[in-house]
């Protein structure tokens, strides 16, 4: 097996009497594309969370490469190379297009608050890189000409390719996405599944994507792990997991009609 | 057994007799005596020196014995210059500290809420540190000690009209009960003895921390002189405020600025600013200030000899005097006679105090104009007598 | 009259510069993190003490005192937020708003029992004496008040728009969740938010004590602050400066066509106007509900 980029080795994740995440055991091999999928409350997102120091897990560990990352700050976490979206878009609400991109560069400038203030000459170089890595991003994902703009005046669609820009401004090794298509239409969400294979070539990235849309799910991915109930019932390729009764009993409900588009 | 009943019925009797008879706050060695003062607010200033002053008398007073063999215990609270809070200190002093009088309670508008509580407890209010007329003639437990704010703004009102000629005269006040007390007066002398009224009169609260709106009134009413019924804060700022706009006309007020307070924030803006003195300065000569002197350096070490420490001194001063006459059997009545039996009596610095029957205004009414002049109060006049004068 | 009125204006704009610095500090960090610091004024009255320290016990040129009690204030901030705030920063928004109560009386007293009571007169470089320009008279205290003042607000909106750290400090604002999923330490972002807000506190006592002269209770015009930072909306920084300003000219209009007791409750009658028309305050968003 080549080397796990994240392993996630036998979580629990209690709320009170609620146990979100039971038992969960995973790795991700660096560079694929990784599913995780289940209905809802399965404790995909709380998964989500304890990888990014959100949560902070029952028991289990979190690996991330070479580190041991459980327990992380989120900032800390981001530090090392994680990246995350929302399932309810988190962005800077009143920053611009391009601000939004620059937070996430925050943590790569060498810099202090007063050589900053001063306006110092290297300082200046530093933010001239930084800014055009910036607008490279945007550019890439189609953004460029509404930088200007408050985040909040996009649409939902381009809300969500900000996120990602925001993400991979991060420069992550890992990037988590928790269901980028929820709100897009069919061509948009196609669109997305384009724009994630060209990103995993540009960026060398290993992606763990939660994902109601199964269409989407089994075009992208090589690995699948499903919950249910906080429980890990099945693991393989896309064609495995599809067959495995198991998850067809698990979602048995949901893709009659119920399920989130 | 009937007889034993009537004896321990008699003991009873007699016993509560008895309890009636001895005053709060006066036992065999000591006497207990309270303050209200402003020791952390807006007039700290005053509230802390007049403590140290009193303290420094009953100190000395203690040192050698006490009075009649009772030792004076002085119990101060902290009534930021807020009247709820003075209340509060008053209760807790009458009902829980079980003072024989109140002495030097501080402010016009704090000293005026305790009023009637101490009336009604017939607790003397003795020397409030305030010189509002009220204090004069609010019958037999309230008793005041130096010319009022109304009397000295009667001397301050005829020296601008006839000796400096100055017809335009506008008033600036506190709007309380101090600043009233003398802006009042002045309204009334300036109507009956001169037959003018004030060209403006405008008024400040004690939270204000902007005069520059009162400094544009007091110019466009043209006034020559402004009479200030303020404290050390004010003068100084609103000299300030009044330069500012190119307006200079001459500041009076009555004795709570004569303090060197009012230079130390004042500066060059407070030169020429005019005063009353109701006492002597604590520089002057006499036996009396050699002793208040020698005291404040022996019990107060770390403040400076100020007109508002020799306030309380004197205050302290007049007290152990009346203790002594009213002898070893003191009750509220028996000292509240012996202040009334003091009558040109001079403590040692030339001038007189005297009570009797409705005065209640204790130093002959002795009042004098200062300036600042070189950054000191110098004296500009010699002792008056001031002419009482009604708020009418 | 215009002339009278003009310069009413401007020392009204004066004063209300440092209710704008304060209020400013009041926005900031109920911004950041959700909290309303009453001990923004203590921030005001300190400063003014360090600055007398520097400035009399020691004897320090003005120039340096400025910086120096600027930086110093700004550390009190950081060491108010590490000892008071951040152990407490789980605990109900209402607990964290009484502690800082409790600091601004621990701060009112210590400063208290160190100086006294007593009001001492702080020196300044900005002289009283009258300037005239045009038909409108000032001094250059009120000159000196505006002009710093403003100064500290252009660079307040430069290191914001402009600076790393100012824009990972606002997307903190925004949201703190997203902010650290960037990398950004929202500790970090805390303790800097309680320096800058008390540094320009700071910078509001070594303006406004000069003035109205130094004493423990100095703090108290934080109040009037606050009530400048609820009329502009209160987490408007923009309405905080407005709004600060505004209080300062209406009140000094109040005292000058009505009275003193007009002129004290003037601020609160504009405050009930404001909030009656526009619940929001002058430039505060109408609430928005977050998903
Ligand atoms: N902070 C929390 N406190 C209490 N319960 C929580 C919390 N976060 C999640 N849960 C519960 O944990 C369970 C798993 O939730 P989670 O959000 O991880 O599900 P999910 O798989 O992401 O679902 P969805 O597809 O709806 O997003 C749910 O029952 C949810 O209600
Ligand atoms: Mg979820």
């Amino acid at each position: 097996m080549a080397a796990a980029c994240l392993s996630v080795d036998d979580l629990c994740v209690n709320f009170g009497g609620l146990r979100a995440v039971d038992h969960v055991s995973f790795a991700i091999e660096s560079g694929r594309i990784h599913g995780l999928i289940g209905p809802n409350g399965a404790g995909k997102t709380t998964i989500f969370n304890c990888v990014t120091g959100f949560y902070r897990p029952t028991s289990g560990r979190v690996r991330f490469l070479e580190h041991d990352i459980t327990g992380f700050r989120p900032d800390q976490v981001a530090k090392l190379g994680i990246a995350r979206t929302f399932q309810n878009v988190q962005l800077f609400a009143s920053l611009s297009v391009l601000d939004n991109v620059l937070v996430a560069k925050h943590g790569h400038m060498r810099t202090g608050v007063l050589a900053e203030g001063l306006g110092l000459p290297f300082v200046r170089k530093q933010e001239h890189a930084v800014r055009d890595t910036a607008f490279g991003l945007l550019d890439f994902l189609g953004l460029a000409d509404l930088h200007r703009k408050p985040a909040a005046s996009l649409p939902l669609g381009h809300q969500k390719r900000l996120e990602l820009a925001r993400a991979l401004a991060l420069e992550p090794k890992l990037l988590l996405l928790d269901e980028p298509a929820s709100g897009l239409n069919t061509s948009e969400t196609q669109a997305l599944g384009e724009m994630l294979g060209r990103v995993r070539e540009r960026f060398a990235l290993t992606v763990l994507l939660v994902e109601h849309d199964m269409g989407l799910v089994m075009n992208v991915t090589d690995v699948i792990t499903v919950l249910n109930f906080g429980r890990k019932i099945a693991e393989g390729t896309p064609k495995d997991v599809q067959n495995d009764p198991e998850v067809i009993k698990a979602y048995l409900g949901e893709t009659a009609g119920a399920g989130r588009g | 057994m009937k007889r034993l009943l009537t004896i321990v019925g008699l003991l009873v009797l007699l016993g509560g007799v008895a309890v009636c008879a001895a005053e709060d706050g006066v036992t065999d060695k000591e006497v207990v005596i309270g303050a209200g003062l402003d020791l952390t607010g807006a007039v700290a200033n005053w509230g802390v020196n007049i403590k140290a002053g009193m303290d420094a008398v009953f100190s000395r007073v203690n040192a050698a014995g006490g009075v009649h063999g009772r030792k004076i215990r002085l119990i101060a609270y902290d009534h930021v210059y807020q009247p709820p809070k003075a209340v509060t200190n008053a209760k807790r002093l009458v009902e829980r500290d079980k003072i024989f009088v109140m002495m030097g309670h501080l402010g016009t508008p704090t000293t005026k809420a305790v009023m009637d509580y101490l009336q009604d407890k017939q607790v003397p209010n003795i020397f409030p540190a305030t010189l509002a007329s009220i204090w004069t003639n609010s019958g037999k437990y309230h008793v005041g000690d130096l010319a009022t704010y109304a009397d000295q703004t009667g001397l301050i009102v005829d020296y601008l009209v006839k000796e400096r000629k100055i017809r335009k005269i506008a008033s600036f006040y506190q709007d309380d009960e101090y600043g009233l007390d003398g802006h009042l007066a002045g309204k009334a002398r300036l109507k009956h003895t001169h037959d003018l009224a004030y060209v403006a009169e405008v008024d400040y609260k004690r939270a204000d921390i902007d005069f520059s709106s009162q400094a544009a009134k007091l110019k466009e009413s043209g006034a020559d002189a402004v009479i200030v019924q303020a404290v050390y804060r004010e003068p100084p700022r609103l000299a300030e405020q009044c330069h500012a706009i190119g307006y200079n006309p001459v500041f009076i007020g009555p004795s709570p600025i004569v303090v060197a307070k009012t230079i130390e924030l004042g500066g060059k803006h407070v030169e020429g600013l005019m005063g009353v003195e109701v006492y002597p300065l604590p520089t002057d000569p006499g036996a009396f200030l050699d002793q208040y002197r020698a005291d404040m350096a022996k019990y107060a070490p770390s403040l400076p000899i100020d007109t508002t420490n020799l306030y309380g001194y004197q205050k302290a001063a007049v007290f152990v005097e009346a203790m002594q006459r009213a002898g070893r059997n003191l009750t509220r009545d028996s000292v509240l006679k012996a202040i009334e039996s003091i009558k040109d009596w001079d403590p040692g610095w030339g001038l007189k105090y005297g009570y009797g029957g409705d005065n209640r205004r204790g130093m002959s009414n002795a009042g004098r104009l200062v300036t600042v002049k070189d950054g000191k109060w110098i004296k500009v006049g010699d002792w008056m007598e001031l002419k009482e004068v009604g708020r009418k | 009259m215009t002339e009278i009125l003009s310069s009413q204006v401007v020392s009204g704009l004066a004063t209300g510069c440092v209710y704008a610095l304060i209020a400013l500090g009041f926005v900031l960090i109920f911004k950041a993190t959700d909290v309303v610091n009453f001990a923004q004024g203590e921030f005001v009255m300190v400063s003014g003490f360090i600055s007398y320290t520097l400035l009399i016990g020691l004897g320090i040129h003005y120039g340096l005192v400025l910086l120096a009690t600027i930086v110093l204030s700004g550390v009190m901030g950081v060491v108010l937020e590490r000892v008071v705030v951040r152990p407490i920063m789980d605990a109900p928004i209402f607990s964290i708003v009484i502690a800082t109560i409790g600091a601004s009386i621990v701060l009112r007293s210590s400063a208290g029992i160190l100086y006294g009571y007593d009001v001492l007169p702080l020196p300044t470089i900005f002289s009283k004496d009258p300037i005239r320009v045009g038909f409108v008279q000032f001094t250059a205290m009120d000159a000196g008040v505006i002009g710093f003042s403003l100064v500290i607000m252009v660079a307040l909106y430069l290191f914001f728009k402009l600076t790393r750290t100012g824009t990972a400090m606002r997307a903190t604002a925004q949201s703190q969740t997203a902010a650290r999923l960037m990398g950004v330490s929202v500790t970090r972002i805390f303790s800097l938010t309680w320096a800058i807000s008390a540094a320009i506190g700071g910078v509001a006592g070594v303006l406004i004590a000069p003035i109205i002269y130094l004493d423990p209770n100095l703090g108290f015009i934080g109040v009037k602050a606050f009530a400048g930072a609820i009329l502009g909306g209160f987490g408007s920084i923009p309405g905080a400066i407005v709004g600060g300003m505004l209080l300062g000219v209406i009140e000094n209009l109040s005292g000058y066509f009505f009275n003193a007791g007009i002129k004290q409750v003037s601020t609160y009658i504009l405050l009930i106007l404001v909030l009656v028309i526009r619940p929001a305050g002058l430039f505060g968003a109408a609430p928005i509900r977050k998903v």
